[in-house]
C-alpha cells in the first residue's frame, strides 16, 4: 500500500460511518478524521495488538453488516490468553496461487487456511464446478474416501495434518495423485517437507501465512513453493497491505534491509466488504528479511523465524504450554522444582515427520528416576482440552517424553521456558 | 422398494462415476468408521432450505455450528446465513470451553448441533450460566430415539431437523412446529411419501444425481392433525 492509501484509510477509518474503534486508541474527537500528512505522522500512530482487541466487544470491531461479514474466526487461545473473536469477509487476492494449480478437480480442504465455502467459491470464479471435500481431522480416514471418491487433486490445510493425512492417501491409494498442497500453521520444517516430498511426490508445495485476526489474509504472499532451498518460505507483502518491522521490546522501528530482523507489523485493507480493517497491527511474528528488493515482486520478501512471546508451541493436535508444565511440575514438590525448560524436536520416522518433547528439569534428590517421572508427566501434562501427551504418544502423534537435570539444557536461557529446535 | 443395504450397494457402485458428475457430495453415514462409508450424492446447487427457515424462524442473527465437519455441510450453511444475514461460526464439538466464550462474547444467538451433543454442551454452559438464545438440534435417523435434553431451557427457542444421512434433511419443522418444543415434524418438500402399516417410504420429487425410489425409512411415523402451515404432522411411533 502507498502512503495515500494509507493516508486514505485512517482518515476513512476516524470518521463515520467507520465503528469509532480507531477514533477512541488514536483519541480523535469530533466527527472529522484523522488526516495524517507524512511518514513521521504514520509512525505516531499507536500500535495495535492482541491485548487491545481483547480489551474491545466483538460488535465493536464489526466494520461490515451481517450480510457482508463471512465467517468468525477465533484466535487458538493457545498462548494461554482468552480466545479473540475476528470477524472475517471472505478472502482476496489469492489469484496467485492459479500460477500453481488449475483448481479444476476437488480440493480437499480444512477450515484454515480458507473456509470450505471460500474454495467452492474460488473454484466457481474460475468457471469451474466447485467441489470441496471437507477434512475433519476427526475423521481423516472418512474425510480422504470421500476426496478419493470426489477426484481430489489437491488440498489445503494445516502442516500438522499432513502426516495424518499421508497415511490414509498411501492406503487410499491416491497421495501420487495430490498435485497441489498449501500448508498454513506452524512453518514447515525440512522433516515435514522431505516427508510430503516422499509421499506426495507430484504435488507443488504452497506456504501460507495467516493469521486469525489478520481478515485480509494471507499475511504474506509465497515467493514461490517449497522447494527444498533454504528459507524454505518466503514471502511478501500483498498489494492491499503495508509491511513495517518493529523492535519488539521497544516498538522502535526497525528499517527493512537484508538480513534485518524484528517482529512484524502489518496494516491490510481488501476494500469493501470489510468486517475489520487493521492499522499497525502487531503480528507477535518475528521475521527476517531476505531479499531488500524482490526483483519478481519489488518489495521486500521475508521468512519467519518464530513467535514473539514463545510461551507455548503448537504441535500436532496440541500447544506445549509452559503454564501448564508450570502447573504439573508443582505437583511434585519433593522430587523436583518448578524451574523447567522445555524443548521441542522433530524427528523423522517411518510413520512421517514426529514430535519430541525433552524436559529439563531441577532434581531435589539424586536418586530419581527420570524416566518413571517423565512418564508420570506425560500422563498429566494436558496438550488440549481433550488430550494429554501420554495419550498423543499412544494415538502416534509424539515420541516418548524425555526428562534430563537441568543443568543439562540446551540453551541456559532461563528466561524463555520453551524452545523450538 | 429400496433398503439401505441395497442403496449402499449403489452408491458403491457408481463411486466411479461421481468424480465425472457435477454433484455436491455427503457421507453416506453418520459414522465415519462405517466400513462401508461412501459418499452420496446430491444435487450441486441442493440448497438447505429447512435451516432457512429454521433460522428466520428463530430470528437468528449470529449462529454457531458444532456439527461434525466431515458432514460437509459447511458451504450449505454457509449460504444459508449469507442469505438471512446472520453471521457463522464454526465450533469443534470437543472445544466447549470456545463454543462457551463464543456465546458470551460475540454473542452466539443460535446454536446449531447435533442432539447428543446438546445434552453434554448444554450441561457444560448450565455450569457457567450461559445460554444462547435458542438451539437446532439434528437428530440421526437411524438414532433409537429422539429426544430433547431435559438441560436444554424450555425458555430457550428450539427447532429440529431428523437427517436421514449427514446433510439430508427428511424430517423438519416449521415455525409453528418450533413453538412446541417437541418431536413434531412434517416430511420435506424434498419428498414424496406413503405409509404402509409400520413402514414409511420416501421418493424423491425431483430428477436429481441420485434420486431415492421408494426407500424404506429406518422409522415408523404416523400422521396427526393438519399443522397450521397446511402440512400434516408426523410423530415417530416407537
Amino acid at each position: 500500500m502507498t502512503f495515500e492509501k494509507l493516508q486514505s484509510l485512517v482518515a476513512r477509518l476516524t470518521a463515520p460511518p467507520a465503528p469509532p474503534l480507531y477514533k477512541k486508541i488514536y483519541g480523535v474527537r469530533g466527527d472529522q478524521p484523522l488526516q495524517i500528512q507524512n511518514w513521521g505522522d504514520w509512525l505516531k500512530l499507536p500500535l495495535l495488538d492482541k491485548d487491545m482487541l481483547l480489551n474491545i466487544p466483538f460488535q465493536e470491531r464489526i466494520f461490515a453488516s451481517a450480510f457482508k461479514a463471512d465467517h468468525i474466526r477465533v484466535s487458538s487461545g493457545t498462548s494461554g490468553k482468552l480466545p479473540l473473536f475476528c470477524p472475517r469477509t471472505y478472502l482476496r487476492g489469492m489469484e496467485y496461487r492459479l500460477r500453481y494449480h488449475d483448481f479444476k478437480k476437488p480440493i480437499l480442504a480444512f477450515g484454515v487456511p480458507a473456509m470450505p465455502h471460500w474454495h467452492e467459491f474460488f473454484q466457481h470464479s474460475l468457471g469451474y464446478t466447485p467441489r470441496v471435500i471437507v477434512f475433519d481431522p476427526k475423521n481423516a480416514a472418512a474425510s480422504v474416501r470421500l476426496a478419493r471418491i470426489a477426484g481430489a487433486d489437491s488440498m489445503s490445510l494445516f502442516t500438522f495434518h499432513i502426516p495424518l493425512i499421508g497415511e490414509y492417501m498411501r492406503k487410499e491409494n491416491i497421495n501420487e495423485r495430490i498435485r497441489f498442497i498449501e500448508i498454513a500453521g506452524e512453518a514447515c520444517t525440512r522433516a515435514m517437507f522431505e516427508y510430503m516430498r516422499n509421499i506426495f511426490p507430484n504435488a507443488i508445495i504452497l506456504p501460507f501465512y495467516g493469521s486469525s485476526e489478520v481478515e485480509d489474509s494471507p499475511i504474506g504472499m509465497p515467493c514461490h513453493p517449497i522447494t527444498g532451498e533454504k528459507p524454505l518460505a518466503v514471502y511478501h507483502a500483498k498489494t492491499s497491505h503495508y509491511h513495517e518491522l518493529i523492535d519488539p521490546e521497544s516498538g522502535a522501528s526497525i528499517e527493512s534491509r537484508l538480513g534485518a530482523e524484528g517482529e512484524l507489523v502489518i496494516s491490510a485493507y481488501p476494500g469493501e466488504p470489510s468486517a475489520f480493517p487493521l492499522i499497525r497491527y502487531r503480528t507477535g511474528d518475528m521475521i527476517r528479511i531476505v531479499e531488500e528488493n524482490c526483483k519478481k515482486h519489488s518489495t521486500w520478501t521475508f521468512t519467519i523465524l518464530g513467535r514473539v512471546a514463545m510461551d507455548f508451541l503448537k504441535i500436532p493436535g496440541g500447544v506445549l504450554r509452559a503454564d501448564e508444565m508450570e502447573r504439573i511440575l508443582r505437583l511434585f514438590p519433593n522430587e523436583i522444582s518448578d524451574e523447567f525448560e522445555l524443548h521441542r524436536f522433530e524427528h523423522t520416522t517411518s510413520d512421517g515427520p514426529k514430535i519430541e518433547a525433552v524436559l529439563y528439569v531441577r532434581v531435589r534428590k539424586n536418586d530419581i528416576n527420570l524416566d518413571k517421572l517423565a512418564a508420570k508427566i506425560a500422563s498429566l501434562f494436558r496438550v488440549n482440552p481433550q488430550r494429554t501427551y501420554a495419550e498423543g504418544i499412544i494415538e502416534g502423534l509424539y515420541l516418548p517424553l524425555a526428562c534430563r537435570p537441568l543443568n543439562s539444557a540446551a540453551t541456559g536461557k532461563k528466561h524463555k521456558r520453551v524452545i523450538a529446535h | 422398494m429400496t433398503t439401505k443395504n441395497e442403496l449402499m450397494e449403489l452408491l458403491i457402485a457408481a463411486e466411479n462415476e461421481i468424480a465425472e458428475t457435477p454433484c455436491r457430495l455427503f457421507p453416506s453415514s453418520f459414522n465415519p468408521n462405517d466400513p462401508n462409508l461412501t459418499a452420496f450424492p446430491r444435487p450441486f446447487d441442493w440448497q438447505w432450505n429447512s435451516c432457512e427457515r429454521i433460522l428466520r424462524a428463530l430470528d437468528a442473527h449470529s449462529v454457531m455450528a458444532r456439527l461434525p465437519l466431515f458432514w460437509q455441510i459447511e458451504s450449505p450453511l454457509n449460504a444459508v446465513c449469507r442469505k438471512i444475514g446472520a453471521i457463522l461460526f464454526l465450533n469443534e464439538p470437543e472445544n466447549m470451553p470456545i463454543g462457551a466464550a463464543a456465546i458470551k462474547s460475540v454473542p452466539i444467538h443460535t446454536v446449531i448441533c447435533e442432539a447428543e451433543d446438546a445434552r453434554g454442551f448444554s450441561l457444560y454452559l448450565a455450569e457457567k450460566n450461559i445460554s444462547p438464545s435458542a438451539w437446532f438440534l439434528i437428530h440421526r435417523g437411524d438414532a433409537a430415539e429422539w429426544n430433547i435434553p431435559d438441560s436444554i431451557d424450555i425458555a430457550e427457542s428450539l427447532a429440529q431437523e431428523v437427517h436421514l444421512f449427514p446433510g439430508m434433511p427428511v424430517l423438519v419443522q416449521c415455525a409453528s412446529l418450533i413453538k412446541k418444543h417437541s418431536a413434531l415434524f412434517h416430511i420435506s418438500e424434498e419428498y414424496a411419501w406413503e405409509i404402509a402399516g409400520d413402514k414409511t417410504y420416501i421418493s424423491s420429487v425431483e430428477n436429481i444425481p441420485f434420486p431415492l425410489v421408494k426407500f424404506e425409512l429406518p422409522f415408523s411415523l404416523a400422521c396427526r392433525e393438519k399443522c397450521l402451515c397446511g402440512k400434516i404432522i408426523m410423530a415417530r411411533i416407537q
